[in-house]
């Protein structure tokens, strides 16, 4: 394979952003770490509202990057012992998730950039599945369910689509926001208790997982991209309630 | 080819830069394994591949990935003493027979997809380029998850299975011999990457070890993902449910 020594200095000088953007923080890092050394139990359902307080920590829909750390009330951060999530209402934010991301297929539709009818039959499936898993985490909910989709979500994602130039742009937002729900339910699967909710949370995290495959496959990403092929599931672009509350 | 001494120094600074940074990044790896450190399994979990640190972790390093799930599950049972700073009792593995034969069987499953990947690459039938690059990134995927399932399970206070779940091979053994085409083996494929899926979503609520839930969905949610490629090589539709079944699962203990 040829290859210029122009190419090559642009692919040294990625490589080298990585690194620096990978070691800038790892003082910070082993900070973090003794500070986490010191949690205790009940940690897992904290950790839905503490790690969103971690320096660094970013969600990234449609190529905005919103930092959630400079979200995240002070008050939260260091009053977070006291904060518990039960099922309930993390169900009640799994439906707000779901409502949010039907509401953003229907504005999707509406915005006349998705062009391709296969895609805008996809969307159109996806939209109806987001619908059937907001219900079912309402059942889920004990009642704390809103009805209603996660303003603050909602709102990143309209904004990430009224800039959305073409059609490619609205299905990388819709790319995004499923990896997201994947890893909320992901993140979810460490906090829950009860085993309905459980079981309810893992037979979804799954079709978001697929939702993504089709939209990386529409944007054609290659099979190395972790946006759409990883080696792993994680819990890194995860939704957490203090960063999105419900309204 | 020819390149310039800028770019040569260009490149042997960022190599020695690299080099020091990932120094102390072992060090604090290797430190933080130890049980001596006493560091409790959610720091393992903040620091090495939590939501936050995922991906600063693989861009500096390439580690071999684990689960974050399955760190946070793993640690405790290092600490010999049982006390100190982890007062989350709740959260220090405990020998579980139930994890340990749900594991097993897990790791025996991906050997089943690492052989049968494998029997693909190099039967001769799998034509197409693109097909074959997608069979060996998830068979190397399928290793991956198979180092996973081995590791927590021994973590778990087991013996890890490291071969191809036997009962499992065996059902399968008719469909092997009768492959003849590309399609043929797709199919084979996608069906395993079916019951892979659901085999793990299977365990969700079974494990004594809690974290574990996470663990394995971190695993059964990429099944998935390749269920669904694979799917739409076959031009078959792979959104057909709102909800992800475990139907043809692999039950906890069968072949182990």
């Amino acid at each position: 394979m040829e290859i210029t020594e122009n190419t090559l200095r642009a692919l040294v000088r990625e490589a080298d952003e990585q690194h620096r953007d990978g070691m800038a923080t790892i003082a910070d890092d082993i900070s973090e770490l003794h500070h986490a050394s010191r949690t205790t139990i009940g940690r897992s359902r904290r950790e839905l509202v503490r790690t969103a307080a971690l320096a660094g920590a970013v969600v990234t829909i449609g190529g905005a990057v919103l930092p959630i750390g400079g979200l995240v009330p002070a008050v939260a951060q260091e009053n977070d012992e006291e904060k518990e999530l039960d099922d309930p209402a993390i169900a009640a934010f799994a439906e707000s998730v779901e409502l949010a991301a039907v509401e953003a297929y229907k504005a999707a539709a509406a915005s006349g950039k998705v062009t391709t009818k296969a895609v805008s039959d996809a969307a159109g499936v996806f939209l109806s599945h987001h619908q059937e898993h907001a219900v079912a985490f309402a059942s889920a909910s004990g009642g704390k369910a809103t009805g209603k989709a996660n303003p603050k979500l909602l709102k990143s994602l309209a904004d990430a689509l009224s800039k959305a130039g073409d059609e490619n742009a609205v299905v990388k937002i819709a790319l995004d926001a499923e990896n997201a729900a994947a890893a909320t339910y992901l993140f979810a699967l460490g906090a829950l208790k009860s085993e309905d909710a459980l079981k309810l949370t893992a037979s979804i995290l799954p079709i978001e997982s697929a939702h993504a495959v089709t939209l990386a496959q529409v944007l054609g990403l290659p099979p190395t991209d972790r946006l759409y092929l990883p080696p792993f599931e994680t819990q890194e672009a995860a939704l957490l309630p203090d960063t999105f509350p419900l309204g | 080819m020819e390149f310039s001494q800028d770019l040569r120094r260009e490149a042997a600074a960022i190599q020695t830069d690299h080099a020091r940074s990932m120094g102390g990044m072992r060090e604090l790896v290797k430190r933080l394994m130890d049980p001596a450190s006493r560091a409790d399994d959610a720091a393992k979990h903040d620091l090495l591949l939590s939501a936050v640190n995922r991906r600063r972790f693989l861009q500096i390093g390439g580690v071999s990935v684990l689960s974050a799930a399955v760190l946070a599950a793993c640690g405790g049972s290092d600490d010999s003493d049982g006390g100190g700073d982890n007062a989350g009792g709740a959260e220090t593995t405990k020998k579980s027979d139930t994890d340990i034969t749900i594991l097993r069987t897990a790791s025996s499953l991906e050997h089943v997809a690492i052989d049968v990947y494998e029997k693909a690459i190099t039967s001769g039938l799998v034509t197409t380029a693109a097909v074959a690059d997608v069979a060996k990134l998830f068979q190397q995927q399928h290793r991956d998850h198979a180092a996973l399932f081995e590791g927590a399970t021994k973590e778990a206070g087991g013996e890890a299975f490291v071969t191809a779940n036997p009962a499992v091979l065996q059902s399968l053994q008719a469909r092997i011999a009768a492959l003849g085409s590309e399609r043929d083996v797709i199919v084979l494929a996608r069906d395993l990457e079916g019951v892979a899926a659901a085999t793990y979503q299977s365990t969700v609520g079974a494990f004594d070890n809690v974290k574990l839930n996470q663990a394995t969905m971190s695993v059964g949610g990429v099944e998935a993902r390749h269920k669904a490629v694979l799917d739409s090589v076959l031009k078959q539709n792979p959104h057909p449910a709102a909800f992800h079944k475990t139907e043809g699962h692999v039950a906890a203990g069968t072949g182990v």
